[in-house]
């Protein structure tokens, strides 16, 4: 491993915590393989899931719906996206697993229901 | 006229409730009711908008919700009676169990009592903090029903105060939402909640974390306007502006119901889930009271 290049992590994917070291090819501390990729993804551009909620309306009634972003996306991207997602109002309430397109932003986001 | 004799009755219908419920009827006892005293089942998960649910039992990483309507689900398909809306105030060594809902006050009685009732939040009040008694101030797991249940924010300049897993969860939240989270102060050395929830929590948003760091005071009329903390490492005091303060700071098993009643479990009377201790995971809390009502005869 290029000891100049090595970055500490600790993986988030389970609630084992491994700490990782990696230089952006090699990884170590890993326990198993979703660590090694999370470990390499880290060092390109880290990537998280939103958890969120979007709010269902109707005339007599009103409550909050809770939302996941389908994929993981951008850490840095978190707080546009947010904006995104909190503009969606749902007139009907959705089945769980089913989705929802983010309009006006320039990848393709989708977040998914769930919860009733 | 005597109560209604059920085989099983579970008192609340949150993960640990369910569990021991379907335990319990895929062991072959017939007459099983649940009492839930919110309008729906799924007890805390169902504010548990995040991840981090269900890697153990379903073999698939869910949010609480996720993981709340799955095993709902295995539960409608039991044959097994479910009370929403009906709250327990008071049960009896004869496991007699009485029970208030819209229609009125009701007695029913059991073979086998499961108390199924969760934890409670420490308070401000426990922590015996000087200063004023302003509005502002909430324990974490209030704050997230409000912002995921019922979608109302309890603040814009958050402190927390102390480092359990929900105190974390909401400082993520509530940034998202908006919200500036000044810092979290923790008492001890060492981190209370889980260490991949400081990262994806704290770290990701760049909120700091104090360790070693004390509440001395709220400062505030009639909303929080200040905290004093003191950095116990070297003495030092300092005051930050905020106007909510979120108490993160511990569970306590809920069993007022048994003290009250002064008797004790045995005989036919269990508890399970968080009311028995706290658990970090709601994976083992099903495992465990899925056992128990296995166990019931």
């Amino acid at each position: 491993m290029d000891k100049k290049k090595i970055r500490k992590f600790i993986c988030i994917i389970c609630p084992k915590s491994c700490e990782l070291e990696t230089d952006g090819a090699e990884v170590t501390g890993a326990k198993c393989k979703r660590g090694k990729q999370f470990a390499l993804q880290e060092v390109i551009s880290p990537l998280r899931v939103i958890t969120t909620t979007i709010r269902y309306k109707n005339k007599n009634d009103t409550k909050m719906i809770p939302v996941k972003t389908s994929k993981p996306v951008p850490l840095n991207r978190i707080f546009d996206i947010m904006k995104e997602i909190k503009k969606i109002h749902v007139h009907e309430i959705p089945d769980i697993g089913s989705k929802i397109a983010v309009t006006e932003t320039p990848e393709q986001i989708d977040i998914e229901i769930t919860g009733e | 006229m005597d109560p209604k004799k059920y085989d099983l009755i579970v008192i609340g219908g949150g993960p640990s409730g369910m569990a021991a419920a379907v335990g319990a009827s895929s062991n072959d006892v017939k007459s099983i009711l649940i009492l839930e005293r919110m309008p729906r089942l799924g007890g805390i998960l169902n504010q548990c908008i995040h991840l981090g649910f269900g890697l153990n039992y379903f073999k698939k990483e869910m949010t609480g919700t996720e993981y709340a309507a799955r095993y709902k689900k295995m539960v409608y398909d039991k044959n097994i009676e479910i009370k929403t809306s009906c709250l327990v105030h008071k049960i009896t060594g004869k496991k007699e169990v009485t029970f208030v809902s819209r229609e009125g006050e009701f007695t029913v009685s059991a073979s086998n009592l499961i108390m199924a009732t969760g934890c409670r939040e420490r308070t401000r009040e426990m922590l015996t903090v000087p200063g004023t008694r302003p509005a502002g101030i909430f324990t974490a797991g209030l704050a997230q029903e409000m912002v995921n249940i019922y979608g109302v924010m309890p603040g814009k300049e958050v402190v927390i105060v102390g480092s359990g897993d929900i105190g974390l969860i909401m400082a993520r939240r509530m940034t998202l939402e908006g919200a500036k989270v000044h810092l979290t102060l923790e008492i001890m050395d060492h981190l209370s909640g889980l260490i991949r929830n400081k990262v994806q929590c704290l770290d990701d948003f760049g909120i700091p974390l104090h360790l070693e760091h004390e509440l001395m005071e709220i400062i505030g009329k009639n909303r929080v306007e200040a905290i004093k903390y003191r950095n116990n490492k070297t003495g030092k005091e300092k005051l930050i502006s905020c106007d909510t303060i979120l108490f993160s700071v511990g569970l306590i098993p809920e069993q007022d119901l048994l003290t009250d009643a002064e008797i004790s479990t045995g005989n036919g009377i269990y508890l399970t889930g968080n009311a028995d201790y706290v658990h970090d995971l709601v994976d083992s809390v099903t495992k465990e009271a899925e056992k128990l009502g296995e166990s019931i005869r």
